[in-house]
């Protein structure tokens, strides 16, 4: 295949630049993700070289946005939304990768500085105030939709030096910017890190209409009226002839 | 095959939407209705957001409408002065309900809005539907001929401002068309429906107009009406997927020529009867996510930039 061949080099680029006197190399296996018409997601390999040892924590990031969850009540035997707690800054999407369960050689204090860990994930409220059951609503929601990873993602070794971390970008990813933060660790504290940068665009047919469609949108609605009215006059001209 | 819907974005298989749009479009064939009032609610039982179901779906009504008028149209079915009457009253309501539904889905009320909307609509009529074609069923079997129906005087004969409108031989307060006008646009901005489901009855029983005439006045300003939605829910929310529309679209068209054909061969109470059944489980279904206890009381909504 050729994205193995393409990985083969890519590898070999990484175990140069380590050798070369880098702690800590590592990269993407793509830097660019198109959502087409036909997107289904995609797999991704993230890939790395360390010099000498330590343990490897990975931590993927997908664009922030603000987001509201709402909690329905019963009101007069009807289920309705009532409270809610407005969020900031939510990572589109948040998976970590490791080499070994993090808690074991990593300090608390690393591992809550840089959230690793789903239950370290630092959700602001817009108001400030805690959000106890809204922020793990919010969690569970993005788990269902496959955003925020609840497993730790193994780091495979390849030889000595040499990493790699597969992971899926889900259907449900939004567009946007996604880093990969790899730390390299000794003694529990990262001795070396190292940034990949993805970037989601929205792509094709699709990008086009969703663009024009926030840019123009009153344009974007005649437009989408007269296609109607052409799909709807063509529809009575083929099959209205009886 | 999976396709990615821009507005909407998800991805969804092609072959459900095109499936959805040929099933929908196969009951507007057989029953004569638009179908918004089934499209609308099995887009959210999918898992399309309720907002783009609405917006998306007034889209594609304008084509249905459209291509359903132009047989009506060369029948003279069209009364026109009725017709612009109620446009007039339904731009009035697209721009209200387009406005109402902005605020609604700000304080997190739309879809409980539009299902509770679904609930009331869909159940009356179904029910009036259904007492109807099993009246005619029932006296059908006891060998009665169909009672003829005297034009009776309500109130609604006293509203000033009365116009004279030829085609459909009355002569009536211009107040009427307005005010159905009116309420059809708001119940187009806030559900995704045409209101031909209850436009249609309501200007045959209330305002006594021919059934074919108030069939095709009632599509020809149903046209203008959720086009005017379709543009003010694009400005404002920025949810109609002209995407997801063709899609749906293409589907009905086809769907709606076998449903026109096989519609011609069973009679027209048992037709009736069957859509009121439709129509009471799409109405059981709407009531069952406000009464069921959901699977998790929590959901999450992104805040548009």
């Amino acid at each position: 295949m050729r994205a193995s061949g393409w990985l083969l080099a890519a590898f070999a680029a990484a175990h140069v630049s380590a050798a070369a006197g880098q702690v800590l190399e590592a990269d993407l296996s793509t830097h660019e993700v198109a959502i087409t018409s036909s997107y289904v997601g995609e797999d991704l390999i993230l890939f790395g070289a360390r010099q000498g040892e330590g343990e490897i924590i990975v931590v993927i990031r997908g664009p922030e946005a603000a987001l509201v969850v709402r909690r329905k009540e019963r009101v007069a035997g009807l289920w309705l939304n009532r409270a809610f707690v407005a969020f900031r800054n939510v990572p589109g999407l948040y998976a970590i990768a490791a080499s070994a369960e993090p808690e074991r050689f990593a300090a608390e204090a690393f591992l809550v500085e840089n959230e690793v860990g789903i239950g370290r994930l630092r959700l602001e409220t817009v108001s400030g105030a805690s959000a106890g059951e809204f922020a793990a609503a919010l969690v569970r929601d993005r788990q269902r939709e496959g955003l925020y990873a609840a497993d730790v993602a193994p780091v495979r070794f390849v030889g000595e030096h040499l990493f790699r971390v597969e992971f899926h970008l889900p259907a449900a990813a939004p567009a946007g910017r996604y880093t990969a933060t790899i730390f390299l660790l000794r003694g529990g504290n990262a001795v070396a890190s190292n940034t990949a940068v993805l970037e989601v665009t929205k792509a094709g047919v699709g990008r086009a209409v969703y663009d024009y469609s926030r840019q123009q949108p009153t344009l974007y609605g005649i437009f989408a009226v007269i296609l109607a009215l052409l799909a709807g006059w063509l529809a009575a001209a083929v099959f209205g002839r009886k | 095959m999976q396709i990615y819907l821009p507005i909407a974005e998800m991805s969804v298989n092609l072959f459900l939407l095109l499936g959805m749009g040929g099933m929908v479009g196969l009951l507007s064939g057989l029953f004569g209705v638009g179908g918004g009032f089934l499209m609308t609610p099995l887009l959210i039982f999918v898992g399309v957001p309720p907002a783009v179901a609405v917006g998306t779906e007034a889209n594609q009504i304008v084509a249905a409408s459209l291509s359903g008028v132009i047989a009506h149209w060369r029948r003279g079915n069209v009364d026109l002065r009725m017709g612009g009457m109620m446009v007039a009253g339904g731009f009035a309501g697209s721009a209200l309900g387009t406005l109402a539904f902005r605020e609604l889905r700000e304080i997190g009320q739309a879809e409980a809005v539009i299902a509770m909307g679904f609930v009331v609509f869909l159940g009356a009529i179904g029910m009036v539907m259904l007492a109807e074609s099993g009246w005619v069923m029932a006296r059908r079997m006891r060998g009665t001929g169909p009672r003829r129906k005297a034009r009776r005087h309500y109130w609604i004969h006293g509203l000033p401002l009365k116009m004279r409108f030829p085609r459909s031989r009355l002569y009536i307060s211009s107040l009427l068309p307005l005010g159905m006008g009116f309420l059809g646009g708001l119940l187009a901005a806030i559900m995704g429906v045409g209101g031909g489901f209850f436009l249609i009855p309501a200007m045959i029983y209330v305002l006594g107009m021919p059934t074919a005439v108030a069939v095709g006045t009632s599509l020809f300003q149903i046209i203008f009406v959720t086009a005017s939605v379709t543009v003010l829910h694009a400005t404002n929310n920025h949810t109609v997927d002209v995407v997801l529309a063709l899609l749906l679209l293409s589907g009905a068209v086809i769907g709606a020529q076998v449903g026109t054909s096989v519609g011609a061969r069973l009679r027209g109470e048992h037709l009736r009867a069957l859509l009121a059944v439709l129509v009471l489980a799409v109405g059981v279904g709407m009531a069952g996510t406000l009464l069921l206890t959901p699977a998790d009381p929590y959901s999450v909504v992104r805040l548009a930039q």
